[in-house]
C-alpha cells in the first residue's frame, strides 16, 4: 500500500496577510494514523481539504505512493474524507447512503447493496439500514458516514474531526471503531482534530499546528515529554504545561540560577551547561511534576483559586501575583479555594525554552 | 401547562372575518350562480347541477380543459428547468454583477400583468412584433402570426409565462441551491461524484421542496392567468379556439355570451382539478425517497 507523501505544501486565500499553510512537509506511511493538531485557525482543516482536493494549494506537491494528486480533481484521488457534521444525503436511507460511492462509480445495486450491509454489520448499524438519517442519532449517522468511506476501499483516510460533534460517549465509541478500521486497514490516515487528547490517544505520530506553521511532528510520549517550543509545550496535556518567563541570573558560587516573579530555583549542572547566563528564558513544568511542599522548603507558592476534581485525581489551579499555575495532585488533597499552598519539584524535569521562537533547549 | 383556551381564536377572529367576508361569500356566492339559469335576461332561477351537466356535453369546454391542461404543463416544463439552469449560471456570475443581474430578473414579475400584457402585444405582434423583426425574420425563416396563427398561439402564451416569471422562479431556485450547505457537495465530491452526479444526486433531491413550492406557485398563476391572454387574443379563444383556456372560457361565456350561471360553473369545475394538482405537487414536495426505493 502507497504512503502519503507531503512536500511544502503552502495555501494562501486572495487577501489574507499570511498563508493559512506554510510549507507543509509530512510523510504518512501506510498503515500510519497521523494526527494533526491545532487551534481553530491554525490551517488544519485547510490542510486536509487540499488533500482531498476540496481547495487548491497555491504550492507544494501532494503524492500518495507513485501518482501525484496534486491538481486531480476529488473524485479521481481515491481518497475517503469524514467530515464533522453530518454529510449523510437526507433523501437516502443508510443503506443508499453507505453505497452511494459504489453507485457514483456504476456498481449495479444488489452488489452495491450487499457491500453495504455487510458492513454496517460490522459497524453494528444493520438494523438502522432502512432509516432515513434524520431518523437515527448523530453517534449513528457518523458511524453511517465511516462505512460509507470504508466501503470504497480508499488508498487512505482523512478525517476532519469527525468526532467533535458527539458526546463523550458516541465520541469514545467511535474512536475505538476508527482505531480498529487503523487496525484492520494498512492504508495511510490523517486525523485533524482540535482536541489534544484525541490527538494523543489515536496517532502514531501527532502534529501540532499554530498559525499555519508546523510545531512539531512526533509520537504522542515524544510530544508529551520533549515539546519542541512553548507553544507546543502549553498546547498539549489538560491542562497544559506551566510556563514561567524569567531570566538566568549566576549564584556567587558561580552556578546559574532561575529568577522569575512566581518561580525561582537554582539550574542543575546539565542545564546550566547549556545555557548562557542573563539571557531571558521560560521554565516548563507539568502539572504533575509539582508536588506540595512546606513554606521552608517550597519553590513556589500562591493561593489556590480553583479546585478541578477528576476521577482519582484533582488538578488546582494556583495564582502567584501576576501568574498562575496548575498542579496534579492525588485525590487524598485537602485544599480549598483561598488555601495558601507551597510547591516543590525535581528540577531536572523541567523544560527549557529560549530564543525568540521559545524553543526547546535540549540537554 | 398552556391550556388550549378561547383567547388564540378571539384574536384571529378579525383575520377570520375579512377572509369570510372578502373570500367565502363570494365563493359561496359564485357556487350559487353557477346553479341558476337566466342569469342575464329574465328571472333567475334555479337549476341545481343542470349547467355543470351542460358542461360534460360541451365540446368547446373540453377543448379549453384540454388546452388549459397542456398550457399548464408546458409553461411548468418551461419554466422549471430554464430557471434552474439559470440559477447555476448565476451563481457563477462575479458579485458586482450580482445584485443588477437579480433586479433585472425580478423586474417583470412586479410589472403590473396589465402593462406586460400590452408588452407582449409588442413582442408577439405577427407583420410588427419584435419577435419577428429581430429574431425570427433575421434567422431567415418566415415570419410567424404569433397571435392569430393557430399553431403558435399556446406557445405565444407559454413565452408569455416564461418572460414573466422565469426571473422570479430563478431567484428562488438560487436562493434554494445556496441554501445546500456545501458540505453536502465536499462529502459527494470526495466519494467521487462528478458535477453532474452532485447536480443530480444532491443539488436535485435536496432542491425538491423549493421545486414544489415554485411549481404550485406556477401553476396557480399559470391556471388563472387571465390578463396575458385577454390582451393578447382580446378575450377570445384565439383563431380556431387554439388559445382558449378556462379562464378565457368562462370570460367568454359571462360576458360575450351573458350566461354567467355557466361561466361560474366553468370556473368551479376547474376547482377540483386544480386543488388536486396543488395538492400532489406539495405532497409531492414534503415526501422524501422511502427508504429502499432507488433514487
Amino acid at each position: 500500500m502507497a504512503a502519503f507523501s507531503i512536500r511544502n505544501l503552502e495555501k494562501r486565500y486572495p487577501g489574507a496577510p499570511v498563508p493559512a499553510l506554510r510549507d507543509f512537509s509530512l510523510e504518512v506511511g501506510s498503515g500510519e494514523l497521523v494526527a494533526i493538531v491545532g487551534p481553530s485557525g491554525c490551517g488544519k482543516s485547510t490542510l486536509l481539504r487540499m488533500l482531498a482536493g476540496l481547495e487548491a494549494e497555491t504550492a507544494g506537491e501532494i503524492r500518495l505512493g507513485e501518482r501525484v494528486l496534486t491538481g486531480l480533481p476529488p473524485k479521481d484521488r481515491d481518497l475517503a474524507l469524514m467530515f464533522q457534521s453530518y454529510t449523510l444525503l437526507p433523501h437516502l436511507s443508510v443503506e443508499e447512503n453507505l453505497a452511494f460511492g459504489l453507485k457514483l462509480r456504476g456498481e449495479p445495486r444488489p452488489s452495491r447493496l450487499e457491500k453495504a450491509r455487510a458492513i454496517a454489520k460490522t459497524l453494528g448499524i444493520e438494523s438502522l439500514l432502512r432509516r432515513l438519517p434524520s431518523e437515527i442519532s448523530g453517534g449513528e449517522r457518523q458511524r453511517a458516514a465511516l462505512g460509507r468511506a470504508i466501503l470504497r476501499s480508499p488508498a487512505a483516510f482523512l478525517f476532519d474531526e469527525p468526532l467533535s460533534s458527539l458526546d463523550a460517549q458516541m465520541r469514545l465509541q467511535l474512536r475505538v471503531e476508527i482505531q480498529r478500521l487503523h487496525q484492520r486497514v494498512r492504508v495511510p490516515m490523517l486525523f485533524v482534530t482540535h482536541d489534544q487528547g484525541e490527538a494523543l490517544t489515536l496517532g502514531d505520530r501527532v502534529v501540532v499546528l499554530d498559525r499555519g506553521v508546523m510545531q512539531q511532528v512526533a509520537s504522542p510520549e515524544e510530544l508529551y515529554r520533549r515539546p519542541a517550543n512553548a507553544f507546543v509545550a502549553s498546547f498539549i496535556g489538560a491542562p497544559g504545561m506551566n510556563l514561567f518567563k524569567g531570566r538566568i541570573e549566576t549564584n556567587e558560587n558561580g552556578s546559574a540560577r532561575f529568577v522569575s516573579p512566581a518561580l525561582s530555583y537554582d539550574l542543575t549542572p546539565a542545564q546550566t551547561a547549556a545555557i548562557k547566563p542573563h539571557t531571558a528564558i521560560t521554565v516548563g513544568l507539568r502539572p504533575e511534576h509539582l508536588r506540595r511542599a512546606d513554606a521552608s522548603e517550597a519553590l513556589l507558592r500562591g493561593e489556590v483559586t480553583a479546585v478541578e476534581r477528576q476521577a482519582g485525581q484533582a488538578t488546582l489551579y494556583v495564582q502567584s501575583g501576576d501568574v498562575s499555575f496548575a498542579a496534579r495532585v492525588g485525590e487524598d488533597f485537602s485544599a480549598r479555594p483561598g488555601d495558601f499552598s507551597g510547591w516543590t519539584f525535581d528540577p531536572a524535569a523541567v523544560s527549557l525554552f529560549a530564543g525568540p521562537g521559545e524553543t526547546r533547549i535540549d540537554l | 401547562m398552556p391550556r388550549p383556551s378561547r383567547p388564540p381564536f378571539l384574536l384571529l377572529a378579525p383575520f377570520f372575518a375579512v377572509l369570510a367576508l372578502f373570500w367565502l361569500v363570494p365563493l359561496a356566492r359564485g357556487l350559487w350562480i353557477s346553479m341558476q339559469g337566466n342569469t342575464l335576461f329574465g328571472t333567475p332561477a334555479f337549476v341545481g347541477l343542470e349547467n355543470y351537466r351542460g358542461l360534460l356535453t360541451d365540446a368547446r369546454y373540453a377543448h379549453a380543459l384540454r388546452n388549459t391542461v397542456v398550457y399548464c404543463g408546458m409553461v411548468l416544463l418551461a419554466v422549471l428547468p430554464f430557471s434552474l439552469f439559470l440559477a447555476h449560471l448565476l451563481r457563477h456570475v462575479h458579485k458586482t454583477l450580482r445584485g443588477f443581474l437579480h433586479f433585472c430578473l425580478l423586474l417583470p414579475g412586479l410589472t403590473p400583468p396589465l402593462v406586460l400584457a400590452l408588452l407582449y402585444l409588442l413582442v408577439f405582434h405577427g407583420p410588427a412584433g419584435l419577435l419577428n423583426s429581430v429574431i425570427v425574420r433575421p434567422l431567415g425563416l418566415p415570419g410567424v402570426d404569433w397571435i392569430a396563427d393557430p399553431r403558435f398561439i399556446k406557445f405565444s402564451l407559454v413565452l408569455l409565462m416564461l418572460w414573466r416569471w422565469t426571473g422570479f422562479m430563478t431567484l428562488i431556485f438560487l436562493s434554494g441551491i445556496e441554501g445546500i450547505p456545501g458540505a453536502y457537495h465536499d462529502a459527494a465530491r470526495s466519494e467521487g461524484a462528478s458535477a453532474w452526479q452532485r447536480f443530480r444526486h444532491v443539488t436535485l433531491p435536496l432542491l425538491r421542496p423549493v421545486t414544489a413550492f415554485a411549481a404550485a406557485f406556477l401553476l396557480l398563476d399559470t391556471f388563472v392567468l387571465f390578463e396575458g391572454g385577454y390582451v393578447l387574443l382580446g378575450g377570445s379563444g384565439g383563431t380556431l379556439d387554439a388559445g382558449l383556456l378556462l379562464v378565457s372560457y368562462a370570460y367568454v361565456t359571462a360576458f360575450t355570451l351573458g350566461n354567467f350561471g355557466t361561466a361560474a360553473a366553468v370556473s368551479f369545475s376547474s376547482l377540483p382539478v386544480l386543488l388536486i394538482a396543488l395538492f400532489a405537487i406539495l405532497a409531492w414536495g414534503r415526501s422524501r425517497a422511502k427508504p429502499g426505493r432507488a433514487a
